[in-house]
């Protein structure tokens, strides 16, 4: 056959053949449309169910419906609700779910075919504490493979107080599309209640150093000045990552005797740590060491200079008046980015 | 003689077909590996999901807006803008040296007060003369700056922005409230790799927006907006998704991006002088950073979506469209080393073997084309077999792909309005191939020819305004 033809014939085919699935899709759209509105109908009852549960209380034939708490709906629009309510309301409705079996239907729906609604699932398991929804979500993290599913189920382990173990946790950074900033909640909540776990954990040979800034970080959540050491350790370490994680830690901690060591992390050579310092040393020493601070105002980095003005002004009157005074400076540098920083924080005007 | 003349017709007739087929066959695989991509990726999380797994732990965000002459968008603009979904950004509208009212528009709107920042010039641009914040909007800044164009204006705006991600929107586009959240993901799953993001920009004429927030989803009620709607579908859905599967995109538009800033100053920010900046930077990233051996990534997902005016008129949309083309080439011309460059990878070899067919030789090969087959037509040399070969490459496959674009979007993603919205851009996608596509290869030859002109111009730009619709 002339390849010509073969041109015009293979066009042909491929233009019918995609106006074909082009009006098989439309024609599928008229029936989605239709579905869409009897979910959202599906999904006004669920909501009007819980309503009545808080509010109402009339109309047990509507939150007794058995039917109604088996839809797969039911997580999400659940998630939804219960992000409104607080205290006897919010136990007032969970008590309920759990008295019409919603716990178990949500623990069911964890081996759901489709992952948004296992997803919602194992994130409205949280408000379900118990030793089967521990068992579930931790089968759950066992057999997905996907890593946001596993992230969500031990945040979920975290919230119902049946902690993951620390290897677990930190298995997840070596994995593709790991996120290391969803996973700190996880391990500021095993650094409040698996504190050794996580010690012991750092000190294991071979960690990476995303692994020890994720864990130095975390240990700032523990509210146990026995990590103090540890962190002030990790200040000499090499890495600029783990010196600024470890002063991180230091300012959630907040504890004075830590100052002297951080005021000496002021002097170091990455504008990062310099930066995280300053913060740290706000939180940790009030007025003590603001005019190493203020040296900080004639910086080469703006961020540093900038967070060393913050700090300062932080301090309250006396921070604020060592700031003023320093508009006078002789050096351009710092007198400009005294008065450039007073302007920008709202106290006073820029200088001409 | 004649004989001559006829052999020498038929071959340069069968260049223009043979082209056509190699670059249709690039198209249809661009579309298969679009349509693998969103298969795998499967449904996009609801808007409230996304907030409650992400808000607390995603990285601040500084929205870069460039606004030149936009005093009748700048306040929906903005006001869009202040009502985002996101728990930690900031607004920087960079006002530059416009000759309407654009800057005395925005004070009025949101009261906006002069003050100081610190800043460091790592990118260069035109003096700033002066930095407004409004006492009663903490997110909002505001840079009056002398005119120095688009990518001048940015690289002023990411110098005085502090978040470690910026996201640059054009004035005149509206973003989803949720597109922020939707365009870090990447970010957060992959935050030591991932440089640059970019999202799905659709047409928003004939939509109702009120307030800088799209009410209603409408299409647009005039043919000329109507047609782009089918071309932005094609070229966001199919190529950037296809590419970016290959992390060979090569283009994040300018109207809506999110890039790491350290990674953008690592090249020096915006290059000045250009007009294809959003093309460019994105180029020069790769380079930088293949040059560099870093192991990084460079994303296009088509959830997040920024709705855009699109022209309406054929001299706006002549102008933008030569303006895009003389972008493409100058950057070609810029990175020129980087084709076929084993150095630079499938970038190299996809990514500027794509520009060289579809950008370079493409539009000149059309043009051969549409004059040469009407005059063989007409003299009646011309055998039937070129002729329905050439109907195929010219209508026949642009056809297929255009309106797989659609079935993708409607399989996959769904945001075309109702089914007879559908019908209608099928129909589109039948009309596109009778005047529209071969008007805009045309416009690709002007666009062309100034390049060689050197022509910096941007053309004119009128806006309506979205309240207008």
């Amino acid at each position: 056959m002339n390849s010509l033809i073969l041109i015009w014939q293979v066009a042909c085919f491929l233009a019918g053949a995609s106006l074909v699935w082009m009006l098989t899709l439309i024609a599928l759209r008229l029936i989605r449309t239709r579905r869409e509105a009897i979910l959202q109908k599906r999904r006004d009852k669920i909501t009007d169910a819980m309503s009545r549960i808080l509010w109402d209380e009339t109309g047990a034939a509507v939150i007794d419906n058995k039917r109604l708490w088996k839809s797969q709906m039911v997580p999400e629009v659940f998630l939804g609700f219960v992000a409104l309510v607080r205290g006897e309301e919010r136990e007032r409705l969970i008590d309920r779910l759990i008295g019409n079996d919603v716990d178990d239907q949500f623990r069911r729906l964890l081996h759901h075919r489709r992952k948004s609604v296992r997803f919602a699932a194992v994130e409205a398991l949280a408000y379900f504490p118990g030793l089967s929804t521990a068992r579930s979500v931790d089968a759950l993290i066992e057999n997905t493979k996907a890593a946001d599913i596993r992230i969500a189920g031990m945040r979920t382990l975290v919230s119902i107080g049946s902690y993951p173990l620390v290897p677990d946790v930190m298995a997840e950074l070596s994995r593709p599309n790991a996120s290391a900033r969803r996973l700190q909640s996880v391990l500021s909540g095993l650094a409040l209640h698996r504190l050794q776990d996580l010690l012991e954990y750092l000190q294991r040979p071979g960690i990476s150093d995303t692994e020890r800034a994720c864990l130095l970080e975390a240990l700032g959540a523990s509210t146990d000045y026995s990590v103090l050491a540890t962190l002030q350790a990790a200040l000499q370490d090499e890495a600029p990552t783990i010196r600024a994680a470890a002063l991180e830690g230091l300012a959630d901690l907040a504890h004075p005797d830590a100052a002297p060591a951080i005021a000496a992390c002021l002097r170091d050579s990455d504008w990062n740590v310099r930066a995280a310092a300053i913060r740290a040393l706000r939180e940790s020493a009030g007025y003590a060491y603001a005019s190493e601070i203020s040296a900080l105002l004639s910086d080469p980095v703006w961020l540093v200079q900038f967070e060393s003005a913050q700090a300062l002004v932080d301090m309250g009157a006396p921070g604020r008046n060592l700031l003023e005074s320093s508009t006078r400076d002789p050096d351009e540098s710092v007198s400009r980015t005294a008065s450039l920083a007073l302007a920008e924080l709202g106290f006073a005007g820029e200088r001409p | 003689m004649m004989d001559v003349i006829l052999t020498v017709s038929k071959f340069i007739g069968l260049m223009v077909i043979v082209t056509g087929v190699v670059q249709y066959t690039n198209y249809f695989t661009q579309l298969v590996l679009a349509t693998i991509q969103l298969m795998s990726s499967g449904k996009a999380a609801r808007p409230d999901a996304l907030w409650r797994r992400y808000s607390d732990t995603v990285p601040p965000i500084a929205i870069l807006v460039p606004a030149f002459n936009e005093e009748k968008t700048i306040v929906e603009s903005l006001s869009s803008l202040m009502a985002m979904q996101y728990p930690n950004y900031e607004v920087v509208i960079i006002n530059d040296g416009s000759s309407d009212g654009t800057l005395d528009v925005l004070i009025k709107a949101f009261g906006l007060k002069k003050t100081s920042r610190l800043y460091s010039p790592l990118a260069p641009h035109e003096p700033i003369r002066a930095i407004y914040r409004s006492p009663h909007q903490k997110r909002i800044v505001v840079i009056d700056k002398a005119n120095g164009g688009k990518s001048d204006a940015l690289n002023a705006g990411i110098n005085v922005s502090r978040a470690p991600l910026f996201c640059c929107v054009d004035a005149d586009s509206v973003l989803e409230p949720d597109a922020l959240l939707r365009t870090v993901k990447p970010f957060m799953e992959d935050p030591e790799r991932t440089v640059a993001v970019g999202g799905t920009v659709r047409i928003a004429n004939g939509s109702i927006i009120r307030n800088g927030q799209i009410l209603k989803v409408q299409l647009p009620k005039k043919l000329l907006p109507l047609l782009q709607t089918v071309e932005y579908l094609r070229a966001f859905l199919m190529t950037r998704l296809a590419w970016s599967q290959l992390n060979t995109v090569l283009i994040i538009s300018g109207a809506f991006g999110l890039f790491r800033r350290d990674a953008v100053l690592q090249v020096g920010g915006y290059s000045l002088g250009t007009v294809g900046e959003d093309m460019e930077l994105v180029v020069k990233l790769h380079r930088d950073l293949r040059e560099r051996k870093q192991d990084y990534r460079i994303k296009f997902i088509p959830e997040p979506v920024c709705w855009t005016e699109a022209p309406e008129t054929l001299e706006v949309l002549r102008n933008q469209r030569t303006r895009w083309q003389r972008g493409t080439l100058e950057t070609f011309e810029r990175h020129g080393k980087m084709a076929f460059n084993p150095r630079y990878g499938l970038v190299g070899v996809i990514g500027f073997g794509n520009i060289l067919i579809s950008d370079v030789i493409g539009p000149v090969v059309d043009a051969i084309g549409y004059i040469l087959f009407p005059i063989l037509a007409i003299t009646g040399t011309l055998p039937l077999d070129y002729f329905l070969a050439y109907v195929a490459v010219t209508s026949g496959f642009g056809l297929a792909i255009s309106v797989g674009s659609l079935a993708l979007e409607e399989a996959q993603l769904r945001r075309v309005p109702k089914a007879s919205d559908l019908a209608l851009l099928t129909g589109i996608c039948i009309l596109e191939n009778l005047g529209y596509r071969q008007l805009n290869s045309l416009w690709r030859i002007r666009g062309g020819l100034q390049y060689l002109q050197k022509s910096q111009s941007w053309g004119v730009m009128t806006r309506k305004g979205f309240t207008s619709y």
